[in-house]
């Protein structure tokens, strides 16, 4: 591996802990400061902080994913692709299975990013094992 | 598609860990470059020219399409 690519490899670990670290310290926070707290503009911007956080995790993972070579990159762009076809054709099968009465699924769609992130990375592994 | 990036790389000497740093790509690419399972963009296979003084066409073996 280049001296380059390892080096933005550990900057993306250290960037993705930190955002990974903050996130849990803004949810914790939040959900500690939310409680009694009333409907409001208050209790909204509470509710969407822990997005901030995120928002930094895929920074430094786009910047990451830029530091790439190409077959890397392809790989994971390939790998998304599929993913979110995956995940497409999941949410319309189990919505269908919904609204005909024959599955109730009724999962918090906060588990749906982390789904998504999941499949991905089972995806990239397929591809590299295939190529 | 087929080359002789092995060959070469074992006429310098060098790992595919030293090629890849010469590359600027992973060790994995190198791998895949050299068992045929990645062909390489154009701004690549130069580098790749560049660094063994070769040309392209001296490095990678173009398939031959079967004649109808």
């Amino acid at each position: 591996m280049s001296e380059r690519i390892k080096t933005a490899s550990r900057r993306y670990r250290l960037e993705l802990g930190g955002a990974i670290s903050l996130y849990a310290v803004v949810l914790f926070g939040a959900k500690f400061l939310a409680n009694g707290a009333e409907e409001g503009a208050f209790l909204t911007l509470l509710a969407v902080a822990p997005v901030a956080p995120i928002i930094l995790a895929c920074a430094a993972f786009f910047r990451y994913f830029g530091s790439l070579d190409e077959r890397e990159r392809r790989l994971s762009a390939d790998a998304a692709a599929l993913s979110l076809v995956i995940g497409i054709f999941a949410a319309l099968t189990l919505g269908f299975l919904k609204s005909f009465g024959v599955f109730y699924f009724e999962w918090d769609m906060l588990w749906f990013g982390p789904f998504l992130i999941a499949l991905w990375g089972i995806v990239r592994c397929v591809l590299i094992a295939k190529r | 598609m087929e080359n002789h990036l092995k060959f070469l790389r074992a006429e310098k000497g060098w790992s595919q860990s030293d090629l890849a740093e010469r590359l600027d790509v992973s060790r994995q690419t190198v791998n895949s470059l050299e068992r045929g399972k990645y062909d390489p963009s154009l701004p690549l296979a130069f580098k790749i020219a560049r660094v063994f003084a070769r040309s392209i066409e001296e490095i990678f073996v173009e398939e031959q399409e079967n004649e109808k």
